[in-house]
């Protein structure tokens, strides 16, 4: 048995944490250490259709993890997801992902940048932090449409700087240029983007032109 | 060594499997008939393989009578190509557009396979869907149903080098692309951005940045976990992963399979 295998994964909890998002907690029957970042493949058992999910909690809650996963009107996966029950049966494929992934060996303060749901892989990069006690400096900033849409918002409230937008996601070059500035050495951070394309290729464009190294920022496609 | 042409590849419907013609014609939105056609769900949001790993072994081929569709464990069926009639709205990418429903024969026989109701539909006359301003090469440049750019390459050597890196090799098909060239070094197209191939001239834009599709088996329409952990290991940059460059012609041409490539910027 390897992470490349399909694995039994049993639901332990399932609970609306935003609008249109939801927080399943699965309980897989064999736990594997993950990197903040990563994700798993999810599908009800022995079917074809499964997706990617991004994990939501941290690697030192071990046993359950935890996804934050978005109702999509046409997803075929997500609207089945959100029906399931404590004890229903799934199984799990990973946790995969290589390039996104982020822990606290690396050095350097943390950029965290997302739109919507792409929220959900910083959070589990946040908690691991907080988990292990590093105070470094960290800057976690989320465009959303409004504050029911953030996935466990009273939770993160304090922690967010959001910038919320009515039409599409967007983070413009004024405002993240003064989040950042003013609290962290931009030019030797380490930047995480999650979110639509579009959203994410503008603001990889801004860190850029910040001065962040290339090296140093990598993106997820939330779609 | 010289780099040549090795496979052309053009996709009538979007997600749908390859034709491998000889020769092509590139008009104003990359080879004609590539991505012309693509299916909708019934709120107009356009299906592909990230969701439908089994779309891979749909197959749509041009023909005089009309587009023939092949799904597993059917007989063939060739729709008429509707040019004009009822329009509705669809989405790619967020973006919306209008196009030409393709008649309730086609919806039928795509449903019976893809499990959910769905339309097939083609661009309508006159389609402008604009690209990206980075990738405008001129004024009369224009995609059909492709994500982002009329056309896109990668070379055998490229392949070949992350093959290297497999426990199993994986085709070319998983990554789709347009324009296949053998010979020369691995990831040479990285640094391209004028190329001739035969009679055309064409812009090397911009990579690819990879999305979930590569871990689907083309043939099969099973849903892997490689190729996509070993690439993301050392082709990783800012916005994703990178295999393979997306390409703009500068003029119509007609491609043909040994053509030389000729590297000029």
């Amino acid at each position: 048995m390897t992470r490349f295998d399909w694995r039994p994964a049993t639901v332990v909890a399932n609970q609306w944490a935003a609008t249109e998002m939801f927080a399943l907690r699965l309980l897989p029957e064999e736990w594997i250490p993950h990197r903040p970042g990563q994700h798993y493949e999810i599908r009800f058992p022995g079917e074809r259709l499964s997706r990617k999910f991004s994990i939501a909690s941290n690697p030192e809650a071990e046993g359950a993890i935890e996804f934050g996963i978005q109702l999509l009107p046409t997803g075929m996966l997500s609207s089945r997801l959100a029906q399931c029950r404590r004890g229903d049966r799934l199984e799990v494929r990973g946790p995969t992902g290589v390039a996104f992934a982020w822990d606290a060996g690396q050095t350097g303060p943390l950029v965290l940048i997302g739109a919507g749901a792409g929220i959900t892989p910083l959070v589990s990069m946040y908690e691991h932090l907080r988990a292990v006690g590093d105070s470094r400096t960290v800057a976690f900033v989320l465009s959303a449409k409004a504050p029911d849409r953030v996935f466990h918002y009273e939770r993160y409230r304090h922690a967010l700087t959001t910038r919320f937008t009515s039409t599409e996601p967007r983070i413009d070059f004024p405002f993240l240029r003064s989040t950042l500035a003013p609290v962290l050495d931009v030019s030797g951070a380490q930047a995480r983007v999650c979110g639509p394309p579009p959203f994410m290729s503008a603001v990889v464009d801004h860190l850029l032109a910040l001065g962040v190294h290339p090296d140093r920022i990598r993106s997820e496609a939330f779609v | 060594m010289d780099i040549t042409l090795s496979q052309i590849a053009v996709y009538p419907v979007k997600s749908f499997a390859a034709i491998y013609p000889t020769a092509a014609e590139v008009v104003e939105t990359g080879f004609r008939h590539d991505r012309e056609w693509m299916v909708v769900a019934s709120d107009g949001v356009f299906l592909t393989q990230r969701q439908h790993p089994d779309m891979a072994v749909l197959s749509a081929v041009p023909t005089p009578a009309g587009l023939q569709l092949t799904v597993p464990g059917l007989e063939p069926l060739v729709v008429p190509v509707v040019e004009e009639g009822p329009e509705i709205t669809v989405q790619v990418w967020g973006q919306m557009c209008q196009a030409v429903d393709q008649g309730n024969a086609a919806a039928e026989y795509l449903e019976s396979s893809l499990g959910r109701p769905c339309r097939l539909v083609r661009m309508p006359p006159g389609f402008r869907r604009q690209l990206g301003l980075e990738y405008r090469v001129s004024g009369r440049t224009r995609i059909g149903f492709a994500d982002s750019s009329p056309l896109m390459l990668i070379s055998d050597a490229s392949l070949a080098d992350l093959n290297s890196r497999l426990e199993r090799p994986v085709a070319m098909s998983r990554f789709r692309p347009n324009l296949v060239i053998a010979g020369g070094t691995a990831f040479q197209e990285d640094a391209w951005t004028r190329i001739r191939i035969g009679e055309g001239f064409f812009r090397v834009v911009k990579d690819c940045i990879r999305c979930e599709i590569p871990l689907v088996d083309q043939e099969t329409g099973e849903k892997g976990v490689e190729p996509l952990e070993t690439l993301e290991s050392y082709r990783a940059g800012p916005k994703g992963t990178r295999f393979g460059r997306k390409v703009v012609q500068e003029s119509p041409a007609t491609l043909h399979l040994g053509d030389t490539v000729e590297v000029l910027e």
